[in-house]
């Protein structure tokens, strides 16, 4: 049986260019949704919005504006790169304020939760920085593989490639340890 | 390439949800069947579950936002919340106890007079009081006198001169008297 000559698949419509912030996004909304990659890069909150507001200074200075096409990937990766330059001083900040709200689980168990998300981040951040940024910008930030081209500068398979290999090693490094992953 | 290469090629698009229905069904019923991929896909779907997770708690902290189980922010705010409580309360008590009602309501100054704090050991009740009112302050002249009047508010002070009063001699000491009264 050949896949490739099956009905088009899922993959294939991802190849469709859809903006990576669409023409009528407001500029509070996308501020929001920056400090939000920011903060899954760089995992405090002050830092997180320091560098979003340079990435807007530095969008005016170099005259990339909200009406041109290129403002999306631009701005997103400006924030990218000034989160993964950036030479964290301060620890980052605890995940228990955080978490989801408990269900019927026991204190005991909210923190053995907080811990494997806590080791999750960790590994995260022990990755190549592109291997990262991509990873975080698939699972975390939902884009699809384009849009991701789009925001790295890179071609889509390149894209797929640092996704595949970041999955790989955080399940080599956290192996058993993730929830419901059998031995 | 084997059957399961082939099939764990594939383990980014199904993770992804970007296999046609036809595809997922046939990797899928391979992972059924084959011990060692199951394996590997479910860790995966399992990390992929973390990182979602993750994405989520790192939204809610971008958003300032503490989530609903965050007992120790919520518990640190009701303890300021009480200390600055508790401070006002006694601040404001200690100002209004420091304070006597007369020295809030005569003036100050090079010509006001110099009051007199003791009481003439009798009520008065004030024309359209409710009720009696207790005398506290005599000014020296003796023809004012200022009465300050039940309030159900402690903040308010009530007090009211009186252009008269009757001499004691002049009354039966009765303690519902009621003497003419200029209210201030």
């Amino acid at each position: 049986m050949n896949s490739a000559s099956k009905a088009t698949s899922k993959a294939e419509s991802e190849s469709s260019h859809s903006p990576v912030v669409p023409p009528d996004t407001d500029l509070a909304a996308l501020r929001q949704r920056l400090v939000g990659l920011a903060v899954k890069l760089v995992w405090l909150r002050d830092d997180a919005e320091d560098i979003v507001q340079e990435a807007f200074k530095l969008a005016w200075g170099k005259k990339v504006r909200p009406s041109e096409p290129r403002f999306g990937p631009w701005m997103y990766r400006t924030v990218g790169n000034l989160c993964l330059n950036l030479r964290r001083r301060r620890r980052q900040e605890p995940l228990a304020d955080w978490m989801d709200p408990p269900d019927a689980s026991s204190p005991e168990e909210q923190a053995h939760r907080t811990e494997q998300l806590d080791r999750l981040r960790s590994a995260i951040q022990r990755l190549p920085e592109q291997q990262r940024l991509a990873l975080v910008l698939r699972t975390m930030e939902r884009m699809n593989y384009q849009q991701i081209a789009d925001v790295m500068q890179l071609s889509r398979s390149a894209v797929r490639a640092h996704v595949h290999l970041a999955r790989r090693r955080l399940a080599e490094w956290l192996g058993e340890r993730l929830p419901g992953a059998r031995p | 390439m084997n059957r399961c290469e082939a099939i764990r090629r594939r383990l980014d698009d199904w993770l992804d949800d970007l296999l046609a229905s036809a595809e997922r069904s046939e990797v899928e019923a391979h992972v059924r069947d084959c011990a060692d991929c199951r394996s590997v896909f479910e860790r995966q779907a399992a990390l992929a579950r973390e990182l979602h997770t993750l994405g989520r708690v790192a939204d809610r902290m971008a958003s300032g936002g503490q989530a609903s189980s965050s007992v120790r922010s919520y518990g640190r705010f009701l303890v300021r919340a009480a200390v600055v409580f508790l401070v006002a309360t006694i601040a404001l008590s200690a100002w209004q106890l420091a304070r006597s009602p007369v020295d809030q309501l005569v003036a100050r100054g090079p010509d006001a007079p110099v009051v007199e704090e003791r009481s003439i050991g009798r009520t008065v009740r004030p024309v359209g009081a409710t009720s009696p009112a207790r005398t506290f302050a005599v000014v020296p002249d003796r023809r004012r006198l200022a009465v300050q009047l039940e309030s159900d508010n402690p903040r308010i002070h009530i007090v009211w001169f009186f252009d008269e009063i009757r001499s004691p001699e002049t009354s039966n000491g009765d303690a519902n008297d009621e003497v003419p009264a200029t209210s201030i």
